[in-house]
């Protein structure tokens, strides 16, 4: 490791953003080096002083006058469409109710009714399998009479 | 007599009773003939024009149909009367048979041949109930379309109808005509030809290049399985029911499990006529026109077409359907009689 490079990086030493055994090089540079031990100390005093400067609060306007004079950057704003959510709040009690009421109305005919109530059928498809075996199953029957339910 | 004559005469007995047994057309036996006549549409090159007429008690079906047999095993139907079967088409070959009307029915279901080894042998169970449940008689023969018939009547050997007349053609055996009657003798079907021409041999190929684009298939007919009493017994998912009473000559023939197994079929036949009883989970049934009766608080809807008498009815969350050509009384007995 050469003072040059350490004088570099010393600042993020500071800051311990170094890894381990970079870290552990560095202390060995250091005390064997007393100009790079005498660049740390000084570093290590203006960190300090620097940590004491941001405890005291910024002039009135500071920030204002720092907006002012950073650079416009277009922003986007995420507005949310809240406006189910406004009607459902401006409806009454009772159209609450009449909406939930309706909701559940519809579920219960589409999916619920259907299974408790009986099957519909058609009688022609009795028929059908009547004349089917009224074919098959007496010795003088005639092919094809099933189109006789053929409806008029 | 020398030895060698008795050997010629004794020869000649044995020849000519071989002829006898062997020529269906000295066939003198009326069950004989009803026997002959059961095969022959399979066997014979013909083209004729059927007339079907139904009657019940307030009207009169017809329908008229052009025919054609090529043996083995092919029939044709084409309908050309009432109008609004006109031009529908029936083709079985034998392996499959399908009906369609040219230009209308885009989709076609197959059903299985009316000639399958597994309809034949259903029919010919039929035949052996039909010759043990009526008498068979010849009556005078007469001439149809100038052809030679043999008249047979076969009529129960219970009081319970039907009565049936045929006339089937002495050469080829083809029933020709066809009239039955109920239990009070009142004819309730009647099948006649008005045109024959036997041996009249076409090309197939032809035929069915003449014939408009056959539709698509929309689905096979699966051979239905069918069961004795005690499996349908084991394979229905729900409590079955059975009738304690069926008229005379008629019996338990075969159970069929349908409609993902919510529907039982149950036939009984005496032969010549079958008594269908179906039976489900309740269900609504649309009929059409129909009318109520109410037998012991059993209320029953009943309604006879071209085909025979349906009566339809719930009890004990089910629903029953039950059809057949036999007087109402003997219906709603079998319907009473369910439990």
């Amino acid at each position: 490791m050469n003072c040059d490079w350490l004088k570099e990086n010393l600042s993020a030493y500071v800051d311990g953003e170094m890894n381990f055994i970079t870290r552990w090089r560095i202390k060995r540079h250091l005390k064997e080096c007393l100009e790079c031990s005498k660049e740390l100390r000084q570093l290590e005093k203006i960190h300090k002083l620097s940590k004491l400067a941001i405890l005291v609060s910024p002039e009135s306007h500071f920030y204002d006058r720092l907006k002012a004079k950073l650079p416009k950057v277009e922003t986007i704003e995420h507005k949310k469409n809240r406006v189910f959510e406004n009607i459902w709040i401006a409806l009454p009690q009772g159209g609450k109710a009449a909406i939930l009421v309706g909701i559940a109305l519809i579920l219960f005919l589409s999916v619920i009714y259907p299974r408790l109530s009986s099957t519909s059928l058609n009688i022609d498809r009795f028929e059908k399998e009547y004349l089917l075996s009224q074919e098959t199953l007496t010795c003088v029957g005639e092919p094809a009479t099933s189109l006789i339910l053929t409806s008029e | 007599m020398n030895l060698n004559k008795f050997w010629k005469v004794f020869l000649f007995l044995i020849i000519l009773s071989l002829i006898l047994v062997s020529s269906p057309s000295l066939a003198q036996n009326g069950k004989d003939i009803l026997r002959l006549s059961f095969d022959a549409q399979s066997q014979i090159d013909f083209e004729g024009i059927r007339k079907i007429q139904t009657y019940t008690s307030d009207k009169i079906h017809s329908f008229v149909a052009k025919v054609i047999y090529q043996k083995p095993n092919f029939i044709y139907v084409e309908y050309l009367d009432p109008p609004y079967l006109k031009g529908r088409i029936i083709i079985d070959n034998g392996e499959k048979r399908i009906e369609y009307l040219p230009g209308i029915d885009k989709k076609i279901k197959i059903l299985p041949s009316f000639n399958c080894s597994w309809i034949k042998e259903k029919r010919k169970k039929a035949l052996k109930i039909t010759l043990a449940n009526f008498n068979i008689s010849k009556i005078p023969e007469e001439k149809i379309l100038g052809r030679e018939v043999y008249t047979l009547s076969l009529s129960p050997k219970n009081s319970i109808g039907p009565f049936l007349k045929l006339w089937i053609d002495k050469k080829t055996y083809l029933i020709l005509r066809k009239e039955k009657y109920n239990s009070e003798r009142e004819l309730i079907l009647s099948l006649y030809y008005t045109k024959v021409n036997f041996n009249k041999h076409f090309s197939k190929k032809e035929l069915y290049n003449k014939l408009p684009r056959i539709p698509s298939i929309s689905k096979k007919f699966p051979l239905p399985s069918s069961y004795t009493l005690q499996e349908i017994k084991a394979r229905a998912n729900f409590f079955l029911s059975f009738p304690g009473y069926l008229p005379p000559g008629y019996t338990f023939q075969e159970g069929e499990i349908m409609a993902k197994r919510k529907i039982v079929k149950l036939v009984y036949t005496n032969g010549l006529e079958v008594i269908v009883l179906f039976q489900r989970p309740s269900a609504k049934i649309a009929m059409g026109p129909h009318k109520w009766m109410n037998f012991d608080n059993l209320g029953i809807r009943f309604r006879e077409g071209p085909y025979g008498k349906t009566l339809v009815w719930n009890r004990k969350k089910k629903t029953f359907v039950l059809m057949g050509e036999v007087p109402l009384e003997e219906l709603v007995k079998i319907a009473q009689s369910i439990k």
